[in-house]
C-alpha cells in the first residue's frame, strides 16, 4: 500500500505514546521501560512511531515537505517493530506498514541518504548488503565438507546470508551450524558463492523493488536444487524468506525454518544430546526479526467498513499480526537444555525486546546511533548478572560484539549455535 | 513568525544544539493530538493544532527552564511546557510559542515511605510511578488517561480524575511541595518546600497558593513550568511486583491474593447511583467507577472485530448500567468484610455480577488493569473509532452525576441514532466519587467519533459546543472540556460568580509579559 493509503491510521493515532513504552501490563518501572531505540536516543516526539505518523500526516496534507531534518527522522529508525507491537497491544493499526510505505515514498521521490545509496549500489552490483565481492560469498565454507547445491542434491539448504557470509568474525556461526546439522544427521547443502541476498534489508530501507528480483532468483535456485527445507541462522533472512516473500505474493514452496526452531525440535526428538557441562550465566536477546516480526504473514485484501455507526472493521475481517506468535520459546528451550547454562531474563524480552540497533540500515547509515542502542541493551543485560548475552542473529551478534569491544566490557556475546556446539 | 536568530541562539546556548529543533517535521509531532477539532472548535478538515510551535526544546534541569523563561520574556516569546502531551491543552496553541518537551526530566527523586509521599519530575509516567511505589507498599493516585501519561502534569496543571478517585481523590488534592518556575523565570518553592525544604505540604506558610496554581482544572502550561512536585501516597494491599501472563495484545493480571475485580450492574441509572451512595458510605473499595458497556467490551477484547462479535451477543448491553470495582484488603478479614459489604449492597439495590460476562476472556483482568492505573483505556475509547469527546461533563454530587447521565443520553442520542458516533448505550463514564463522594462526583458523557470521517467530526464539534449551553441550562456543574479556554469561559463564567475575571488577574500578575502560552487557560486581564 502507498503512503497515502495509511492516512486513516495517521489521523486516528491519538498520541497515546504506548509506542514508546514496554507494555504496562509487564510492569516497567524506572529502568528499561522504553521500547523504541529511536525516541530513547533522540527524545523529540517525531522520533517515535506516533511522531512519524504525525509528520507523515503533515506531509500527505501538504503541511511539510522533504527536508534533511525529516529524512534524519525517517532513517534514524531500526524498523524493529517495537512501536508496531506496542501500538497493537491497544489498537487495530499498522505502524510498521506505514513506516515501510514512508521509506518507499522517499525512495520513489528520490529522497535518499548517501550511506544507504552506497549499500544499494553494492547490492545491485554484487548481490549483497555488505559492499563486498560476490566471488567471496562462499569463503565462510572453505574446508568444510558440505554438499554444493549447484552440483548436488540435498533435502535442506542452509542459507548463510550476507552478514554471516562476509563478516569473517561470524563465519564460525555458519560453520558451526553446518557441523551441528551434519552431526544430527541432516542432509544439508549450501549454494556457496552462488547464494544471493534475500532482499529483506533493502526492502526495509525503502528499496522495495529489489526484493522482487531476489525472491524470483532464489525461488528458482531452490526449485532447481530440489530442496524441501531452508534453515537460516540470520533472523533478518528468516523474516524475509518467511514473511516478506509471502507478503509480496512470492511465498516459497519450501519450509523456512530458523536454526533455533530446528535445534529445539532435534532436542525434543532426542536427536541432539548434550554431553558437556557449560557453567555459564546467560541472558537471551530476542532478535526483532525472529521474535515479534517473525510470525507468519497473514494475507488480507479488502476494505474498511463501519458498523455500529462508527466502529471501524474490515471486510473481510482482518487478522492483525501482534507479535504473539514469534519465535520466543525455541531458543529458550535450547538454552535451558544445555547442562550448566543458567538463563536469566532481561526486563525487555520477547515481543517487547529492545533492538540491538543494527536494523533498518542503521548499522550502515548511522553507526554511532546503532552502537548506542547496542550499548543500551548490554547495560540491561549486565543487570541480570549474566556473564554472556546469547542471540540468534548475525546482525545482533556483530553489533553487540562491536559495542563490547568499544567499551572494553567483559560481557561475552554468543550466537546460540556456539553454545550448542560446545555442549555436544 | 519564526524565532529571530538572536532568540534561537540564546535558547540553543541554554539547552545545547541537540536539544532544540525548528525542523517542521518535528513541529508536526508537537501540533497533533486527538480531539483537536472539538476541543479547539476548529474545522473538521484541519487535523493539526491551529498554531504550530516555532521550536521545540528539551530542557534537562530546573536551571535551564528558568533560563528559557527569561529568554522568552526578553524576546517576547511564549513557552508551553508539557509532560507526555496527551491532550490538546498540553500542546502549544498560540502563535509565537515554543514547546518545552519535559521528557529529559524523568526521575523519581525520592519515595518517602515514612511520610507517604513521592517526589517526581515531569516525565515520570503514571505506570512507572505505580510500579516503583508498590515496591515500598504504597500506591499513588492514578488518573483516567492511563499509565503512559505524566503524573506531575495531572497533579500540577491538568485535570486529575481517575478510577481510584473514590479513595485517592482528585490530583489537586494530592499535590504537596512544588518546585515551580514562574513565567518570569523566577523560582517559587511552594508550601513546606519553600519554608523548610521539606516536601510534605502544598500549603503555607500563610495563604495557600494551591488554588492559584491550578484551581480545579489546572493552568495547562499557562502559568509557567512545574519541574518537581511531591504527591501523596496511599497503602497498597498487594505484593511488591505486578505479575501478568500471556502475550500481546491481551495480558492477564495475576490478581493479588487479597484483591478482587468485579463488574457490577443494575437495571437503571437510579439504582446504580443508589448503590454508589452505599458503596461510598461503607468506604469498602480499593477503586470503583462507572463502567461503560462498550468501553469495557473493547478493553476485554483483542480487536474491534472481536468486540463487535461480543456486542452482538448482547452480554454487554445487559450490563449497561455497570460500575466497576476492585477490592483490596490488607488482611484476610478486611477483604472478607469488603466482599460481604458488596454482596449486601447488591442485594439491597437489585444489583448483580453477571457470571456470563465474567466468563468472557480478559473481562475480569481488563477491569483490574483499568482500576490499577487507567490501563487498557486506549483499547476502551480509541481503538473503536480513533477519538472521543464529551457532552456536558460535570463535577458535583452523585445526584448531579445522575442528572448528567440522563442529560448525556439525551444530548448524544440523536447523533448516535444517525450513526455519527459509535452506537453504544448509556455511555457516561465517571462517577469518580472523590474521597467516597464527600467532595463530589465526576461524570463524562463520552461519544466516540471518527476523526478521519468528516461528518462524524463535524458532529463532534457541534455537540461539543452545544454541550456547554446544555450544561448551563440543565445545571449539571462546571465540566471539564466545556470549561477550557476563552470561548468556554465567556459562556460559563457569568453563571459561576465570574471566576474568569479572577483567572485573568492571576494570569496578568504571574505572567506580566505573557511568556507562558495562555491557550487552554485564559488571556491576561
Amino acid at each position: 500500500m502507498a503512503l497515502i493509503d495509511w492516512k486513516a491510521d495517521m489521523v486516528r493515532c491519538e498520541r497515546c505514546s504506548n509506542c514508546k513504552w514496554v507494555p504496562w501490563q509487564k510492569g516497567p518501572g524506572q529502568e528499561f521501560a522504553q521500547v523504541c531505540p529511536s525516541i530513547s536516543k533522540h527524545n523529540f516526539h517525531a522520533y517515535s512511531g506516533a511522531g512519524r505518523y504525525h509528520s507523515a500526516l503533515a506531509y500527505v496534507t501538504d503541511k511539510i515537505g522533504y527536508t534533511d531534518g525529516w529524512l534524519d527522522i525517517i532513517y534514524h529508525c531500526q524498523m524493529c517493530g517495537a512501536c508496531d507491537i506496542t501500538c497493537k497491544t491497544n489498537r487495530d493499526m499498522e505502524p510498521q506498514e506505514m513506516l515501510l510505505a514512508l521509506r518507499a515514498q522517499c525512495v520513489e521521490d528520490g529522497q535518499l541518504i548517501p550511506q544507504l545509496m552506497e549499500v544499494m549500489e553494492g547490492l545491485k552490483d554484487e548481490d549483497n548488503m555488505m559492499k563486498s565481492k560476490k566471488a567471496d560469498r562462499g569463503n565462510w565454507a572453505k574446508g568444510l565438507k558440505v554438499k554444493d547445491l549447484t552440483k548436488e542434491k540435498a533435502e535442506v539448504v542452509y542459507h548463510a546470508g550476507c552478514r554471516i557470509s562476509f563478516d569473517e568474525g561470524l563465519h564460525k556461526v555458519a560453520r558451526t551450524a553446518i557441523s551441528v546439522l551434519q552431526k544430527a544427521g541432516v542432509d544439508v547443502g549450501i549454494f556457496g558463492k552462488e547464494e544471493a541476498c534475500c532482499g529483506g534489508r533493502s526492502y526495509e530501507m525503502g528499496y522495495q523493488g529489489e526484493i522482487e528480483k531476489f525472491s524470483e532468483h532464489n525461488a528458482d535456485m531452490y526449485k532447481k536444487a530440489g530442496v524441501k527445507k531452508m534453515i537460516v541462522s540470520c533472523s533478518d533472512c528468516y523474516h524475509c524468506f518467511k514473511v516478506l516473500y509471502h507478503k509480496i505474493g512470492r511465498k516459497l514452496d519450501i519450509e523456512v525454518i530458523h536454526i533455533t526452531e530446528y535445534l529445539a525440535q532435534l532436542i525434543k526428538e532426542g536427536k541432539l544430546k548434550f554431553s558437556k557441562n557449560i557453567p555459564l550465566r546467560v541472558t537471551y536477546h530476542d532478535p526483532c526479526h525472529l521474535g515479534r516480526l517473525g510470525e507468519d504473514w497473514i494475507p488480507w485484501k479488502g476494505v474498511e467498513k463501519k458498523v455500529m455507526g462508527q466502529l471501524c472493521l474490515h471486510d473481510p475481517p482482518k487478522v492483525f499480526r501482534r507479535g504473539k506468535y514469534g519465535i520466543y520459546d525455541a531458543p529458550r528451550e535450547i538454552l535451558r537444555s544445555i547442562p550448566g547454562v543458567k538463563l536469566t531474563e532481561m526486563k525487555r524480552i520477547e515481543e517487547y525486546s529492545f533492538c540491538c540497533g543494527a536494523g533498518g540500515g542503521c548499522i550502515d547509515s548511522f553507526p554511532d546511533y546503532s552502537l548506542w542502542a547496542a550499548q543500551e541493551r548490554i547495560t540491561e543485560a549486565k543487570t541480570t548478572g549474566a556473564e554472556a548475552m546469547v542471540t540468534a542473529c548475525g546482525w545482533c551478534e556483530r553489533n553487540f560484539s562491536d559495542a563490547v569491544n568499544e567499551t572494553g566490557d567483559a560481557l561475552k556475546i554468543y550466537d546460540i549455535i556456539e553454545l550448542v556446539e560446545q555442549a555436544i | 513568525m519564526a524565532l529571530t536568530r538572536e532568540a534561537y541562539r540564546a535558547l540553543e546556548d541554554i539547552v545545547g544544539p541537540e536539544n532544540i529543533s525548528e525542523e517542521p517535521a518535528n513541529m508536526a509531532g508537537y501540533a497533533y493530538v486527538f480531539m483537536v477539532q472539538p476541543y479547539m472548535q476548529t474545522p473538521a478538515e484541519e487535523y493539526f493544532m491551529p498554531a504550530w510551535p516555532e521550536a521545540a526544546l528539551l530542557p534537562g534541569c530546573v536551571e535551564e527552564v528558568q533560563a528559557i523563561q527569561r529568554v522568552c520574556n526578553k524576546f517576547g516569546i511564549k513557552s508551553h511546557a508539557f509532560g507526555t502531551g496527551w491532550f490538546p491543552g498540553s500542546l502549544a496553541g498560540s502563535p509565537n510559542t515554543i514547546s518545552l518537551d519535559m521528557r529529559r526530566m524523568n526521575r523519581i527523586i525520592e519515595i518517602d515511605e515514612k511520610n507517604m509521599h513521592v517526589v517526581i519530575e515531569p516525565y515520570v509516567a503514571v505506570g512507572q510511578l505505580h510500579v516503583e511505589c508498590i515496591k515500598k507498599g504504597l500506591r499513588p493516585h492514578v488518573i483516567g488517561p492511563g499509565p503512559t501519561t505524566s503524573s506531575l502534569a495531572s497533579h500540577a496543571a491538568c485535570c486529575g480524575m481517575g478510577p481510584s478517585s473514590i479513595n485517592t481523590s482528585h490530583s489537586s488534592r494530592n499535590i504537596l511541595g512544588v518546585e515551580w518556575v514562574l513565567p518570569t523565570g523566577e523560582l517559587l518553592r511552594m508550601g513546606s518546600l519553600g519554608q523548610s525544604g521539606e516536601w510534605f505540604s502544598a500549603d503555607g506558610p500563610g495563604p495557600s497558593l494551591r488554588g492559584i496554581m491550578r484551581g480545579y482544572m489546572g493552568s495547562f502550561g499557562a502559568l509557567g513550568v512545574f519541574t518537581r512536585i511531591a504527591i501523596k501516597l496511599y497503602p497498597w494491599p498487594g505484593p511488591d511486583k505486578h505479575e501478568s501472563t500471556g502475550r500481546s495484545p491481551c495480558y492477564d493480571p495475576v490478581i493479588p491474593e487479597r484483591m478482587r475485580s468485579y463488574i457490577c450492574a443494575w437495571k437503571s441509572w437510579d439504582d446504580m447511583h443508589e448503590a454508589q451512595y452505599m458503596i461510598t458510605e461503607a468506604e469498602m473499595t480499593y477503586s470503583g467507577d462507572r463502567a461503560v458497556a462498550a468501553w469495557h467490551g473493547a478493553m476485554m477484547t483483542e480487536s474491534n472485530q472481536e468486540f463487535y462479535e461480543l456486542w452482538q451477543k448482547g452480554i454487554l448491553q445487559k450490563n449497561a448500567f455497570a460500575f466497576g470495582i476492585v477490592l483490596g484488603g490488607h488482611t484476610d478479614g478486611e477483604i472478607a468484610y469488603q466482599e460481604k459489604c458488596l454482596k449486601v449492597i447488591l442485594e439491597k439495590t437489585g444489583g448483580w455480577i453477571d457470571e456470563e460476562l465474567e466468563k468472557v476472556p480478559h473481562a475480569v483482568g481488563s477491569n483490574y488493569w483499568w482500576h490499577l492505573w487507567g490501563g487498557e483505556i486506549i483499547k476502551g475509547i480509541f481503538r473503536g473509532t480513533g477519538s472521543f469527546f464529551c457532552a456536558a461533563t460535570g463535577d458535583d454530587t452523585i445526584d448531579s452525576a445522575c442528572l448528567g447521565s440522563y442529560l448525556g443520553d439525551k444530548l448524544m442520542g440523536p447523533y448516535i441514532d444517525q450513526g455519527l458516533f459509535l452506537q453504544e448505550v448509556h455511555n457516561v463514564w465517571g462517577s469518580n466519587l472523590y474521597e467516597q463522594a464527600t467532595i463530589g462526583s465526576h461524570h463524562e458523557p463520552l461519544y466516540q467519533y471518527d476523526p478521519f470521517d468528516i461528518e462524524s467530526t463535524k458532529a463532534a464539534i457541534k455537540l461539543g459546543f452545544d454541550s456547554v449551553g446544555a450544561a448551563i441550562t440543565e445545571g449539571v456543574g462546571l465540566g471539564f472540556f466545556e470549561n477550557a479556554g476563552e470561548m468556554a469561559h465567556s459562556m460559563t463564567s457569568p453563571h459561576a460568580h465570574g471566576f474568569h475575571k479572577y483567572m485573568k488577574k492571576i494570569k496578568r500578575t504571574f505572567d506580566p509579559n505573557t511568556a507562558s502560552d495562555p491557550h487552554g487557560y485564559c488571556e491576561p486581564e
